[in-house]
């Protein structure tokens, strides 16, 4: 395995510094085969790693191997040591299957996306270094190097957001995402810095069983240690208040967004949190810090998703949204839900991302949906797999969104029924995004395919080739039976919970009474559909129904569509703060600290006016007087 | 047994000073080759110092009587410390002289003997187990760099440069002083012998406080630091990698090597002090930089930001720390010394150094572009890279008693983005800027293969620092003995 385990690190940077060093003389069609190659057999490689897993007992699954050394520091209880290598869990590989799996055919599209575009072998190259960054970050056998992919993929994330650095929107976004991940690290670190302090290890092997024994004898954790790690995931994941880079991420090519935007970095967070899931459960409020940070941040996103124009825009706030949701589960201390919803997500976000960008790319560039409409006429198979993705989004029976989400929604519900009402709120603010869900969804659906075409005269759209269409077909089965195919909570089918289960901390609640579960997910269906049917209805034709809604609530509509003016907010209570501190130091420096070093100077001067005579400029005049008064003083000192 | 390798690497550098300050006569050319072959020989002729000590002891020593009256020494050696800086020094110095086939056209032979002579105060400083025999190294590495930025500077050089010789004289006259009175306490200038050396607190108070600020003006340690900026910008290439990579570890070295373990008692009673100015080095360095217009300066601040790490690491008094201080040090010199080449090198072109002049570069310099990007990821910190195991361990070793100010230095981790990101963003993207962007040709090979060892270095020690660490951590945990049981006592 440790041979599984090194090639699956080992293959994409190989493939990242070949391309890399020869991206000048690469075809983007010939980067795009090789990365794409090598892609898949990554994928390949994490089945292995997973088949070899399920062959071992339950309680056995777990394989660690160390490549090299990296640093061995301090003694006893200061002893610092860190290995390069991988640990493989069930944990692990889940993420490393959809990682792979999702990101070979998101490779596969990219050959046929990025054909026309400059620099294409470039883009190749950032995709594989991002590929094994993120690898790093969930193969990593320890903290540490989870901490090295962390900052890896915000690195890929900054160089492809930037891809197109000629445009300052662009420049611009990948540095914001790049400066609010960083804030985001510094947490990340504070933990790990904490956790070596308590625990004296930060290898994943190593932890866990401290932790659980740690749990086991009822020892709280200092709540702000979990919210160190908290912090980071935040970052990482988009969530309040740190979400604001995401949006601005679409500047990237929209592979990249389906990749890492929506389909595996946002997920990192998650990882982090189910990773370290025994900490945060014994670190007494932080788990309610982190279920109600989700629900404000899917209910927060998903009401901004609500009037974007831009199709990318709304596909980048409901991901926020979707991340929420995850959020709410880990915070609820549902790991093994959250997850599940991970991986549906996977699948149907990175469907919607790749249709959007099939049609982008077939009307050159166009973003706004209202200059779409009528699509489907056109674009017939991508309509029908986007409309797939986005009932799997909506969470209508049977697409794979309805029965991770639905479990989520049960578990906030279970927790208030057993008699936390807090709960209550959360629960209320899941179902009521759920239904905001519904109707964004429906709304995007109807803008682009539906009703009759505001598409320019000229524009005569054509359906993608088949390296965009075949990938697009893959996700859309996904997307249709991934949800019911690895967990179906009301008949006892939970494959993925049982898999994972060894490397989660348990949920320690009783399940709902199965008529219970049976009426909520009827209630979460017709939510579903009947906020689905609302923003069809809404949004085709001459979209009436909407247009008299926001001549209603004007203030509403206009903070939605300003995304509650956030970037301003925080431009005006942070940003230009901040800068203006900086120009106020610098004044500081110039007049305060130095012109009290000048002022000494001053006077030394007027002593020594007669150093003055010996400047003449010549090099070795200025040699001489050196020399000979460091002599001087010498001479005077030791006598 | 004495171990004459040293002396060659001090005496080598020294004897082609003199040699090229004796042939008035000679070209620019084989003066700027002579000095190219005799810094490389010396950078060869240094590789065998890495195989240090494993338990942390001085190698290749060497050992004569000098002024023997007073005890003083002809005494040199090397442990894991000393050794890579050593190297670093010695690396860094064909790079330099490279690099001056660009902007050097003037004066080129008195450029090769300024080069050489400090090339040897330099390993001197290192090299050096007796007190009096530093402080002649540490003087003479600072007067070649001074008349290297009064002479070959840009056009306020005699102002930066007086104002460098200004600050370190302020700093060195006092230590003079305190070396002289230790001198005669012990009869001795061996460090070892000085190491045995009971001092009363009180002594130690004043004795500390006088080693402390000259080596603090060079770190620089705020507000010790207005300095740097001014001789930075106005230095040329050359001058800032030096001063960069070397000169300002010279200050951080001797903290380490004779304020910590030759009075304990004073460094631990102070550590707070030292420690809250590191920290206020660290972020008010970092927004200074952030508020530069000139890209020399905003690395100029960014070496105040990073430095401040290494006296963190230093005064954290914990082994984990000091050694990723040391380790720093080395890094610190690795990227910075990058930076200013790569600066260096658009300033040929372009003739400014104005981050608003730019834009775009990464279209027409992709090259350039890539090694700036590199760097800059070795600078803020990025892993995989050297910069980030310094940053980590310093960080992380301090954490343990001193959680709040490793907690603010991490602050400093994000600013250190900050600037440095809108330094490359403001070169390398958005629409070009300068109407002559067009004809400023990408990076050459020469200047491609002077860079190369620095990137293959950053990349070697982020992958893999254990070797590295290994050899620096025994003598750190020597020079932390004393502080340790002092604080051990408390």
């Amino acid at each position: 395995m440790s041979t599984v385990g090194a090639l699956l690190l080992g293959l994409p940077l190989a493939a990242a510094t070949l391309i890399g060093i020869l991206h000048r003389r690469l075809s983007t069609r010939t980067a795009g085969t090789l990365a794409f190659a090598m892609a898949a057999t990554c994928f390949g490689l994490a089945v292995a790693a997973f088949t070899h897993l399920r062959g071992l007992p339950e309680d056995a699954r777990h394989v660690a191997a160390t490549f090299w050394s990296f640093l061995e520091l301090g003694r006893g209880d200061a002893a610092l040591t860190l290995d390069v290598g991988v640990w493989l869990d069930p944990l692990s590989v889940t993420w490393a299957l959809f990682i792979t799996g999702v990101g070979s055919l998101i490779f596969l599209y990219s050959i046929s996306y990025m054909e026309h575009e400059a620099g294409g072998a470039r883009y190749f190259a950032c995709l594989c270094l991002f590929l094994f960054s993120m690898l790093t970050l969930v193969l990593g056998k320890n903290l540490f190097l989870t901490f090295l992919g962390w900052e890896g993929v915000g690195l890929c994330s900054y160089l492809l957001i930037g891809f197109e650095y000629g445009k300052e929107t662009a420049a611009q976004a990948g540095r914001k995402a790049f400066l609010v991940n960083r804030i985001g690290d510094v947490g990340f670190l504070l933990g790990m810095f904490w956790t070596w302090k308590l625990f004296g290890t930060l290898e994943h092997g190593e932890l866990t069983p401290k932790l659980a024994a740690g749990l086991a004898a009822g020892i709280a954790l200092p709540p702000l240690l979990a919210l160190c790690y908290f912090v980071g995931a935040c970052g990482k994941s988009a969530q309040l208040p740190l979400f604001v880079w995401l949006p601005d991420a679409m500047a990237g090519p929209t592979p990249v967004s389906a990749l890492i935007h929506a389909a595996t970095m946002v997920t990192a967070g998650i990882y982090l949190l189910c990773r370290l899931s025994s900490l945060f459960v014994a670190a007494d409020w932080a788990l309610d810090v982190v279920a109600f940070t989700g629900a404000a941040t899917a209910l927060f996103a998903g009401l901004i998703a609500l009037r974007q124009r831009d199709i990318k825009r709304v596909l980048a706030y409901s991901t926020v949204s979707q991340l929420g949701y995850m959020f709410l589960a880990c915070g609820l201390g549902a790991f093994a839900s959250s997850a599940f919803h991970v991986v549906t997500h996977a699948f149907f976000k990175a469907l919607l991302f790749l249709g959007s960008g099939a049609v982008i790319h077939a009307l050159h560039g166009e973003q706004d949906l209202w200059k779409m409409g009528g699509l489907k006429h056109h674009l017939p198979k991508t309509a029908f797999a986007m409309r797939i993705g986005a009932f799997a989004l909506a969470g209508i029976a049977p697409f794979a969104g309805f029965f991770s989400k639905d479990e989520i929604l049960g578990v906030a519900f279970a927790r208030a029924y057993a008699g936390d009402p807090a709960c209550w709120v959360l629960w209320g603010a899941g179902v009521l995004t759920a239904a905001l869900t519904a109707f964004y969804s429906a709304r995007m659906i109807t803008l682009c395919f539906d009703g009759s075409s505001r598409l320019d005269a000229h524009s005569h759209p054509h359906e993608a080739p088949a390296p965009m269409a075949i990938p697009l077909n893959v996700l859309a089965v996904l997307s249709l039976v991934g949800g019911i195919g690895l967990g179906f909570e009301a008949l006892h089918w939970l494959p993925l919970h049982h898999w994972l289960a060894p490397t989660l901390a348990p949920l320690d609640l009783p399940p709902l009474p199965g008529a219970l579960l049976w009426g909520l997910m009827t209630l979460a269906f017709l939510i579903a559909v009947l906020f689905w049917r609302i923003g069809a209805k809404w949004y085709s034709g001459d979209c009436e129904p909407a247009r008299a809604a926001e001549l209603t609530f004007p203030r509403f509509a206009g903070a939605l569509a300003g995304r509650f003016f956030v970037d301003e907010i925080y431009g005006a209570l942070i940003v230009r703060p901040l800068r203006f501190l900086a120009a106020l130091a610098l004044q500081f420096d110039v007049r305060v600290v130095d012109g009290a070093a000048r002022g000494l100077g001053q006077f030394a001067a007027l002593v020594g006016t007669g150093v003055r005579i010996v400047q003449n400029g010549t090099v070795q005049r200025y040699a001489f007087w050196m020399v000979a008064g460091a002599i001087a003083l010498l001479w005077l000192a030791l006598g | 047994m004495n171990d004459p390798l040293l002396v060659l690497l001090i005496g080598g550098p020294l004897a082609a000073a003199l040699l090229l300050a004796l042939l008035p006569g000679l070209r620019p050319e084989p003066a700027r080759l002579l000095t190219l072959l005799v810094t490389l020989a010396t950078f060869a002729a240094s590789l065998p110092l890495l195989a240090t000590d494993a338990g942390g002891g001085m190698t290749h020593g060497f050992d004569a009587p000098w002024i023997a009256e007073f005890g003083i020494r002809f005494s040199l050696g090397v442990d894991g410390i000393a050794a890579p800086l050593v190297v670093l020094t010695t690396l860094l110095m064909p790079l330099v002289v490279l690099a001056s086939y660009g902007h050097v056209h003037d004066r080129v032979r008195q450029y090769g003997v300024l080069l050489l002579a400090m090339e040897a105060g330099m390993i001197g400083v290192f090299a050096a187990q007796d007190l009096v025999l530093f402080y002649v190294f540490f003087e003479m590495s600072l007067v070649p760099l001074y008349l290297l930025i009064g002479v070959y500077g840009g056009a306020r050089r005699t102002y930066a440069a007086l104002k460098f010789f200004l600050f370190t004289v302020a700093g060195s006259l006092p230590l003079l002083l305190a070396i002289l009175w230790l001198v005669q306490r012990a009869g001795s200038a061996d460090l070892a012998v000085l190491k045995q050396l009971p001092l009363a607190p009180g002594e130690q108070g004043w004795l500390f406080a006088a080693f402390a600020a000259a080596f603090c003006v060079k770190v620089p340690l705020v507000p010790l630091h207005t300095w740097l900026p001014d001789a930075h910008v106005e230095a040329p290439t050359g001058g800032s990698v030096i001063l960069a990579g070397v000169t300002l570890k010279m200050g951080t070295y001797g903290l380490l090597r004779f304020c910590l373990p030759l009075f304990p008692d004073a460094s631990v009673r102070h550590a707070p002090l030292l420690l809250a100015l590191a920290v206020i080095g660290i972020l008010y360095g970092a927004l200074l930089a952030w508020a530069q217009k000139d890209l020399k300066k905003i690395i100029a601040y960014s070496s105040v930001s990073h430095l401040g790490f290494v006296v963190l690491g230093l005064f954290a008094v914990q082994t984990t720390a000091a050694s990723g201080a040391v380790l720093q040090m080395v890094n610190h010199g690795l990227s910075t010394g990058a930076l200013f080449l790569l600066i260096g090198m658009i300033y040929e072109r372009a003739h400014t150094r104005q981050l608003a002049d730019f834009g775009g570069l990464a279209r027409t310099m992709p090259r350039f572009a890539v090694c700036l990007v590199l760097a800059t990821l070795s600078s803020i910190g990025v892993p995989g890279l050297n910069g980030f195991v310094g940053e980590f361990l310093i960080l992380i070793g301090t954490w343990r008693d001193h959680p709040v100010a490793a907690g603010c230095a991490s602050v400093g981790v994000l600013l250190g983005a900050i600037y440095m990101l809108g330094l490359v963003k403001g070169l390398l993207f958005g629409p070009i800027v300068h109407p002559k962007t067009a004809t400023w040709r990408d990076l050459n090979s020469r200047e491609l293969l002077l860079l190369a060892p620095l990137f293959a270095l950053m990349f070697a020690i982020g992958f893999a620092p254990k070797a590295l660490l290994d050899r620096i951590e025994p003598p750190v945990q020597r020079m932390l003995e004393a502080p340790r049981l002092v604080q051990e006592r408390r």
